[in-house]
């Protein structure tokens, strides 16, 4: 390379480094969706959305994500902004579905067999899966608004943040997800 | 601290939600509180056991994508915004400055030029185009005495954040300085002439020229005028955001050079989008104009309604017009409100009070909540359109609260302070048992009364399907409410029913399989008489399970529950049909 061109060799050098940020966007953005988008896509089922709806809003989510990135919006983690954004979602679509919502699941839940039980005996292991059985059927019937605190609380996010996605104040929002505990320790104990 | 914490607290403290010196009282308690670490730790288990079933047993049981999923990038290559400026700038001089790519960069930068000046919209004076609108204006609204003019438009309201698009068809009529908008029962056209009058847009067919010139007014700044691709042109003015519209961002009206007519405008707020578009635009003899809408555009010399007579003025002034607003439809506007309520959860028995205040306001008074639900309840209804918020006591004395209350606060379930009967100690084996189940089933047949009573108070409103009252979606959003109760009453009638089955087992007696429940045909019907059968099994619970003023023995109240919870259950699934009819 010549000696006059390193003008531009320096040009050129940010230029790669531009394109080498977008390849990284979207190396980073492929990577989560090949490892979050069943999640995200459960997430949304259980907020009451069709199967066939949440797997087109989970590739939207990652497409948000891809555009957040490129502005450069600071996020405090991946993770938990995919699910405020797939939770965002959910709640627009209760808001056009103007009917209830109801999370439609395989069938009645029962706990996934090929997960190793810690119980010592088959009865206790029978118990043990009633009692998991009970607090999934209790999930299901939470209201949706609580069913979604207790969920975007799983996903590790602040009560700040639940409450802004469903436009409740901060008290509410711990009120839900409290409540939503104390009626699933119900639910485990009948 | 001599109380103990509350579940919530603990959470709170579990999850790092509390202040820095709530933490630290918490943890102090904790240190010399062996009921309240008992507390913590069982809570943790608690959490731990959710997310174990939700891991499990929940998401498991979610069923799988129905399609195989795509490939992502060629969305992602779809979405990839150009760099930043700079970046194409650097890129861009890194083949510039290469000598054997001159004369490419030199065509490609022309080109570049051709397209920025040549392809886009042109810039035509706006001041002309105003000019031409106006005389074109003018010109179509010619009528004789015997004629008034009718514009049919079409309003689009887009919530920016929701994709939710709501529209409405408006008739409007103009007679001399008088303008009569008709709504209809659509909120779209009320809200949109609710905002006209709100900046002081009166007397106004909803797309004409003295609009226009309104608005430009109200946005503040200087029209610019485009003229697009097809020969129409557009006519743009952003908002100044110290004007005195607040939200206002931009308005932007389509203007066709063939006529100069108007033909669209778009109020881009920050929250939403209006577009009115018109339909049609005709002048008409006065003969075929509905009476009711002539007789407003041309008052009697006398009013003769007292409705009408708020609405005219008796002595117009010469040049100015008179804006005539359409009364809202309070109906609509109470579903709306309630349906608003009834998404937090403000219609299970709170002290909410909801009425129509004629002829245009529906008022909802709050009173004994905390300051936070006050707040809640400022910012769901604060700025809608002819709802007024208030946290006024009722009046003892006045003749409102003398009559029965339609908010029903639902009694908390009182503590068991007596065995009743001993039969029921030796069935629950120890009084902290009894006392949990007493708790449970109360609370239970609580939840379900409450939904119960928002049902009752539905029904009481609107006691038909088809209510003329409302328009089609205040139906949707009742129809909605309905059937979210509906189906919350089956959820707590099937838990009352685990609850309650095993008990009376234990005393001999089964659910029964049917049971008389009289035919009803509508969730009206069905609903008020499921708010009967709740009632009096919460009636037998409490006079079998608590210190009741009327306490009863196993022996009387197991066959009353028997008929009662089969009955209930039967109405439950009533309702729920009920609720899903149209």
């Amino acid at each position: 390379m010549a000696a006059g061109d390193d003008s531009y060799l320096n040009l050129g050098a940010m230029f790669e480094a531009a394109w080498s940020e977008k390849g990284s966007a979207h190396e980073r953005v492929t990577a989560l969706y090949e490892s979050h988008r069943d999640g995200i896509y459960r997430f949304l089922v259980a907020q009451g959305l069709e199967p066939a709806a949440a797997q087109e809003v989970t590739q939207d989510v990652f497409i948000d994500l891809f555009v957040a990135i490129q502005k450069e919006t600071p996020l405090r983690s991946e993770r938990g902004w995919l699910y405020a954004v797939a939770a965002r979602a959910a709640v627009d679509f209760w808001r056009r579905e103007k009917r209830p919502i109801w999370v439609e699941l395989d069938s009645s839940p029962t706990p996934d067999e090929s997960l190793s039980s810690r119980e010592p005996t088959p009865e206790a292991n029978a118990l043990e899966n009633e009692r998991l059985r009970q607090i999934a059927d209790g999930l299901r019937r939470l209201p949706k608004e609580h069913r979604l605190c207790v969920h975007l609380r799983m996903q590790g996010l602040r009560y700040r943040e639940i409450a802004k996605i469903l436009g409740v104040s901060t008290s509410t929002a711990a009120e839900w997800i409290a409540s939503s505990v104390e009626r699933l320790r119900g639910g485990s104990n009948d | 601290m001599t109380d103990h914490l509350t579940r919530e607290q603990l959470l709170r403290f579990l999850d790092g939600e509390l202040s820095r010196s709530s933490t630290a009282r918490v943890a102090d308690h904790l240190q010399s509180c062996w009921a309240c670490r008992s507390s913590l730790d069982q809570l943790e288990g608690d959490i731990a056991n959710i997310l174990k079933a939700q891991i499990q047993v929940f998401a498991p049981s979610i069923p799988d994508p129905p399609n195989p999923w795509p490939r992502l990038e060629p969305r992602l290559a779809a979405a990839q915004s150009r760099p930043p400026y700079w970046k194409r700038a650097a890129s861009s001089m890194r083949f510039v400055l290469r000598p054997s790519f001159a004369f490419a960069t030199t065509a490609l930068v022309a080109i570049l030029i051709f397209s920025l000046v040549v392809l886009p919209v042109q810039p035509v004076s706006a001041k002309e185009v105003l000019r031409h609108v106006e005389v074109a204006e003018a010109q179509r609204s010619i009528v004789t005495p015997q004629q008034v003019i009718r514009q049919r438009v079409q309003i689009r309201k887009l919530l920016k954040h929701s994709s939710v698009e709501l529209s409405a068809n408006v008739d409007s009529w103009k007679s001399g300085h008088i303008t009569y908008w008709d709504s209809g029962k659509d909120s779209v056209g009320a809200e949109l002439q609710h905002l006209y009058k709100s900046f002081g847009i009166s007397s106004s067919l909803p797309l004409s020229n003295s609009v226009l010139q309104s608005w430009i007014h109200l946005a503040g700044s200087e029209p610019k005028a485009y003229r697009e691709r097809d020969g129409a042109i557009d006519v743009q003015v952003n908002s100044d955001p110290q004007g005195s519209v607040p939200g206002l961002q931009r308005v932007t009206f389509h203007v066709q050079p063939s006529n100069w007519h108007v033909d669209s405008m778009n109020l881009s707020f920050a929250d939403a989008d209006f577009e009115i578009s018109e339909l049609d635009f005709s002048v008409v003899n006065k003969r075929e104009v509905p009476p009711a809408v002539l007789a407003i555009l041309e008052p009697p010399a006398h009013p003769v309604e007292p409705r009408l007579a708020a609405l005219v003025p008796s002595a117009p002034p010469v040049n100015a017009s008179i804006y005539r607003p359409v009364l809202p439809n309070l109906d609509d506007v109470e579903v709306g409100v309630r349906y608003d309520l009834h998404r937090i959860g403000a219609d299970l028995g709170e002290s909410i009070e909801v009425s129509q205040h004629t002829p245009d306001a529906v008022i909802v008074n709050a009173w004994g909540i905390s300051s936070e639900r006050k707040a809640q309840l400022a910012s769901l209804l604060d700025g809608k359109p002819d709802v007024r918020l208030e946290f006024q006591p009722p009046d003892i004395n006045s003749s409102v609260a003398a009559q029965p209350a339609r908010s029903v606060v639902i009694p908390q379930p009182p503590l068991p302070q007596q065995q009743p009967d001993r039969r029921l100690e030796q069935y629950f084996g120890s009084r902290d048992t009894e006392e949990n189940y007493t708790r449970a089933v109360l609370d239970t047949s609580t939840t379900l009364l409450s939904h119960l009573y928002a049902l009752r108070a539905l029904a009481q409103r609107w006691p038909s399907n088809n209510d003329p009252r409302l328009s089609d979606s205040s139906r949707a959003e009742l129809a909605a409410m309905v059937q979210d109760h509906a189906r919350e009453v089956a959820s707590q009638v099937d838990e009352l029913k685990a609850e309650l089955v095993p008990l009376m087992s234990g005393f001999g007696y089964q659910l029964k399989s049917d049971a008389p429940s009289g035919a009803f045909a509508s969730w009206q019907d069905v609903g008020v008489a499921s708010l009967g059968a709740g009632k009096q099994i919460d009636f037998t619970l409490r006079s079998l399970l608590t210190t009741s003023t009327s306490p009863t023995s196993v022996d009387a109240a197991m066959p009353r529950l028997q008929q009662q919870l089969t009955e209930l259950d039967i109405l439950a699934k009533k309702l729920l049909r009920a609720s899903a009819q149209k």
